[in-house]
């Protein structure tokens, strides 16, 4: 299934990329997503954070599944107000 | 119930925005005023940008309305957040909340901008005097420990 990931602020810094899309087997879960997103941007993985994830614009558990078409948005930790 | 959430990118008109809510048979009217701070961590800042993930920030800000609005049994407020760059001073963030009594109003402002801060997808990068900037990494503004040159 196709997934487009979308990302934000420090971290589509360093991913170079707003947005870009992941095939992943069907029944992965957001967790899995991560996994593929460090694999494609290790250094991701080395900034001191967890970031969070929001499916079709809402915050989501790592263990969310996934559906074809879902965007997925890589979220640094928030600093807002 | 009557909700005002707005992303924008200029100016917070506060009393227009407080007179949105204002209802004339409430007691209270409470306000939270978020504003860009000179310092962070014994640095001078020159400004900020906030950036957002604009369509769930929007989203995010009206379901806090939602929930606060019932958790606090108000029946109008405002949410508006600015985005973009803004100088040391500027308004950020306005909370407005009309209530029959001071206390469930107060309460409800205080728990909102909590709220915002924990979950609509905001980032502040602040841009220091001596010609740094940093991204702010989560509500108790901790910064990134690798520094940028800015212009």
């Amino acid at each position: 299934m196709k997934i487009i990931v979308e990302y934000f602020a420090v971290v589509a810094e360093i991913a170079q990329t707003a947005s870009e899309c992941v095939m992943l087997a069907d029944g992965a879960t957001a967790c899995d997503l991560l996994g593929e997103i460090h694999r494609r941007h290790p250094v991701l993985g080395r900034q001191g954070f967890v970031p969070l994830l929001a499916v079709n614009r809402r915050h989501a558990d790592p263990d969310t599944k996934l559906a074809d078409g879902d965007e997925v948005a890589v979220l640094p930790p928030l600093s807002g107000g | 119930m009557r909700h005002h959430t707005r992303l924008v990118t200029g100016p917070i008109d506060i009393p227009a925005v407080t007179a949105q809510i204002a209802g004339g048979r409430d007691g209270a009217v409470a306000l939270f005023i978020g504003q860009v701070r000179d310092h962070h961590h014994g640095r001078d800042v020159a400004y900020l940008e906030y950036h957002a993930y604009s369509a769930m920030a929007s989203e995010e800000m009206e379901r806090i309305a939602g929930e606060m609005s019932a958790r606090f049994d108000i029946d109008r407020m405002a949410l508006v957040h600015r985005t973009g760059r803004l100088e040391v001073g500027d308004v950020s963030v306005l909370i407005a909340v009309s209530g029959v009594h001071r206390a469930p109003a107060l309460d409800c402002c205080a728990a909102a901008i909590e709220e915002i801060k924990r979950r609509v997808p905001i980032w502040k990068k602040e841009f220091f005097t001596d010609g740094t900037a940093t991204w702010v990494f989560g509500p108790d503004g901790r910064c990134t420990p690798d520094r940028e040159r800015h212009g």
